[in-house]
């Protein structure tokens, strides 16, 4: 018996040891480098990164390691990481309202001296703008969004409401209308996102801006306890406590419990960005997949969203910078993210790109009238102010939103208290 | 011969050790400790004295090639006259209290119940321990979609008894509530684990004796078993005590600090402050106020059941 045993301790050894030799053997064997990228973990689009460019990794021998964090950790994460100047990452997706910190916090490479005259010219919607600090380039824009009302047709139709066009988007008396009438035991009108999280700020921002009112001024000077601001979160906070046709847990909600809602038939109207098309399109991920469209969200004083996007930057501790940019410009070619589009409907960032879309046969009318809605939202977007201090500012918001939500302070008395705060972060 | 070879053997035998010999024991006792000194000096002395010298300094982010400007005493001025700050010291000091309270109370219930001949209570202790071998952050993640309104499992079970389910984490009356209650679920093992082990060393003929003396089982209980347990019990609080004050994980995962700041602790305020402003002085001047705080509480606690015992003896 001890001489089985110790056959098999043998035998597990040498079994152990030929692992490690393979593992050795296989790294030597790949010829290319191998860069990290940091991704939004869940996101959508990531899937289809990853698929997309597996094609790169047979190109060029190299090797991408992603590194996928959650969206609500990713910002801190990315700091700390940056911060250190380890170079563990190479490349890095960025949300727009962070570019202009990280491009003054020199975390990121300028790529001026990279991008091609074609690929500049290519970037419509005066992209590559929003993307620069001080004069120069920091990221290349893979996704663009600009929220748009999804709407269901059949309670529309079923409560005999108007349905809004391109020329004429619901009013915002005609929105409250609309959802008071689809509001019953099983459905409500429309959904209120409030937890401690970047989108929903993003919405309430929205809601403020549709007023007329602004968050900071060019002088660098908050404006956000003004009164079309507070009508602003007024309404917000209206549609949940006073009306009643927003689901009563708004504090605990951002865009995936909104997308998830209205793709099982709970909602009847909800404002969110155009990843959420794809997957309410899609019978397998939704119940309500043949009855609804998009539509510009309502006026008020005027209709627009937040437009902002994704892009994807350079970062400035990487030891692999050539390699990290050869991805980049791979994955943000015209075709890369044709495909890209195709899988996860979303407007496009490039003129080619979008002479693509427009010239696909297999685009559906359906498809085409949302691709034309989501330009339209973009076209009439209002991005958030570009600072450093964004990210405070944000936090900061985040709490009155909470505040004014869940009924602690009134929308008056939570701005006021978020302007003063406001006004001592941009003063440090 | 043999007289040269014993009186070398002798020799020998005194210095065989001389290294030894010549140090005092308390020099030896202090080399042995020595490696262990070192990584508690690396891993708790280096970054603590690193966050009191930081709290005195405030680093321009955006300006990076700019040295850190020493401010002295403006950072701990700027936490003590932060809304926020007022807010998550009360907020932690509520969290602890309640749910070292509950997890102690709790716990000493069932290290009582496993005290008495139970049949399978070896199998019930051990099924009772396993909050205790989940990480806090998986913990919060279940106990997320427990609470959940729109598809949580308590409230569906509260919807077919025909009561009212809140909105557990959306409600600010409730987030504290569910906060505390997940904090006690994770906690009281511990609690139940050293108190059996507590009751297992209390001399039972002085049960068997005040049985006998006709002492009910409240009375043995108060006049016996809790003033053996007095040290066990102190050990216990200030664990619990210095563990709830660092309430971090549950609290991210669960409510991020809201609705609003209704949640927000001491380490979770500490946290925004240092990984997304990057503010490590203001960060450094609250942390240092929350170890002062624990230090106090610990120091009172330590008193008011110390006391006791030394009136006693």
């Amino acid at each position: 018996m001890n001489r089985i045993i110790q056959n098999v301790r043998i035998a597990f050894a040498v079994f152990i040891m030929m692992a490690g030799c393979l593992g050795i053997v296989q790294a030597a064997a790949q010829t290319g480098e191998t860069i990290a990228v940091a991704v939004q973990a869940g996101a959508p689009e990531v899937v289809i990164y990853q698929e997309l460019s597996k094609a790169w990794e047979e190109q060029t021998g190299n090797r991408i390691e992603w590194v996928e964090i959650p969206q609500q950790n990713m910002h801190d994460k990315l700091v700390i990481e940056f911060s250190s100047r380890s170079g563990a990452i190479d490349a890095t997706a960025i949300s727009e309202p962070w570019l202009v910190e990280f491009a003054a916090s020199g975390y990121l490479d300028a790529l001026d001296d990279r991008i091609s005259d074609e690929d500049r010219a290519d970037f419509g919607f005066n992209l590559l703008t929003k993307l620069s600090y001080d004069g120069k380039l920091y990221a290349i824009p893979h996704y663009m969004f600009a929220p748009v009302l999804y709407y269901r047709t059949d309670l529309f139709e079923q409560y005999g409401l108007r349905k809004p066009t391109m020329e004429e988007p619901l009013t915002k008396e005609e929105f409250l209308a609309a959802a008071q009438a689809m509001t019953n035991g099983d459905v409500f009108g429309t959904i209120v996102e409030a937890n401690r999280n970047v989108p929903p700020v993003h919405h309430m921002i929205e809601y403020i801006y549709r007023e007329g009112g602004q968050i900071i001024d060019e002088n660098r000077q908050p404006r956000v306890n003004e009164p079309p601001a507070v009508k602003g979160l007024q309404f917000m906070v209206d549609l949940v406590r006073k009306y009643k046709v927003a689901p009563p847990g708004a504090l605990g909600f951002d865009h995936v419990d909104n997308h998830t809602l209205f793709s099982q038939g709970k909602l009847g109207m909800a404002i969110n960005w155009p990843y959420a098309y794809s997957i309410i399109s899609d019978p397998k991920q939704s119940t309500v997949s043949d009855k609804f469209a998009i539509a510009l969200p309502f006026k008020a004083v005027k209709t627009t969203s937040i437009v902002g996007g994704y892009s994807l930057g350079l970062v400035s501790s990487s030891r692999k910078k050539d390699v990290a940019w050869d991805w980049i410009k791979f994955i943000t070619s015209t075709e890369q993210l044709y495909n890209l589009r195709k899988r996860n409907f979303a407007p496009p960032v490039r003129r080619s790109e979008l002479e693509m879309l427009q010239a696909d046969p297999t685009l559906s009318q359906a498809q085409r009238e949302a691709l034309e809605v989501m330009l339209k939202a973009v076209e009439n977007g209002t991005p958030v102010p570009s600072l450093p201090e964004w990210n405070q500012v944000s936090d900061r918001l985040s709490i009155a939103l909470q505040e004014a939500v869940s009924g602690q302070k009134s929308p008056q008395e939570a701005l006021d208290a978020a302007q003063e705060d406001i006004e001592k972060i941009l003063s440090r | 011969m043999t007289r040269t070879i014993q009186r070398a053997e002798v020799k020998n035998k005194d210095t065989a050790r001389p290294f030894r010999r010549q140090m005092s024991s308390r020099m030896f006792g202090f080399l042995m400790a020595l490696p262990s000194i070192l990584a508690l000096a690396a891993l708790i002395a280096y970054p603590l004295g690193h966050l009191v010298y930081n709290s005195f300094f405030r680093v321009s982010r955006f300006s990076p090639n700019v040295a850190p400007r020493f401010v002295g005493l403006q950072n701990y001025v700027d936490v003590l006259q932060d809304r926020y700050v007022v807010a998550a010291c009360g907020n932690t000091l509520l969290f602890v209290i309640a749910s070292v309270s509950l997890a102690f109370i709790i716990g000493l219930a069932i290290a009582l119940l496993l005290y008495q001949p139970l049949h399978g209570r070896i199998l019930i202790r051990a099924l009772l321990l396993s909050p205790l071998m989940i990480a806090p952050v998986v913990a919060g993640l279940q106990w997320r979609w427990l609470f959940t309104d729109q598809y949580g499992v308590i409230n569906a079970i509260l919807e077919h008894l025909n009561l009212p389910g809140p909105l557990w984490l959306a409600d600010p009356r409730f987030a504290m509530i569910s906060i505390i209650i997940v904090g006690t679920w994770t906690s009281f093992p511990f609690v139940m684990l050293v108190l059996v082990s507590g009751l297992a060393g209390v001399p039972e003929e002085m049960i068997e004796a005040a049985t006998v003396d006709g002492a009910g089982y409240w009375q043995r209980l108060r006049y016996i078993l809790l003033p053996l347990l007095r040290p066990t019990i102190l050990v216990i609080l200030l664990i619990r005590m210095m563990d709830a004050f660092r309430v971090f994980d549950t609290i991210y995962v669960l409510t991020q600090g809201g609705p609003g700041v209704s949640t927000e602790t001491i380490s979770t305020y500490a946290y925004r402050l240092a990984f997304s402003n990057l503010d490590f002085g203001s960060a450094g001047a609250m942390s240092i106020m929350g170890v002062l705080l624990v230090t106090l509480l610990s120091v009172l606690l330590i008193r008011l059941l110390g006391e006791r015992e030394e009136m006693q003896l």
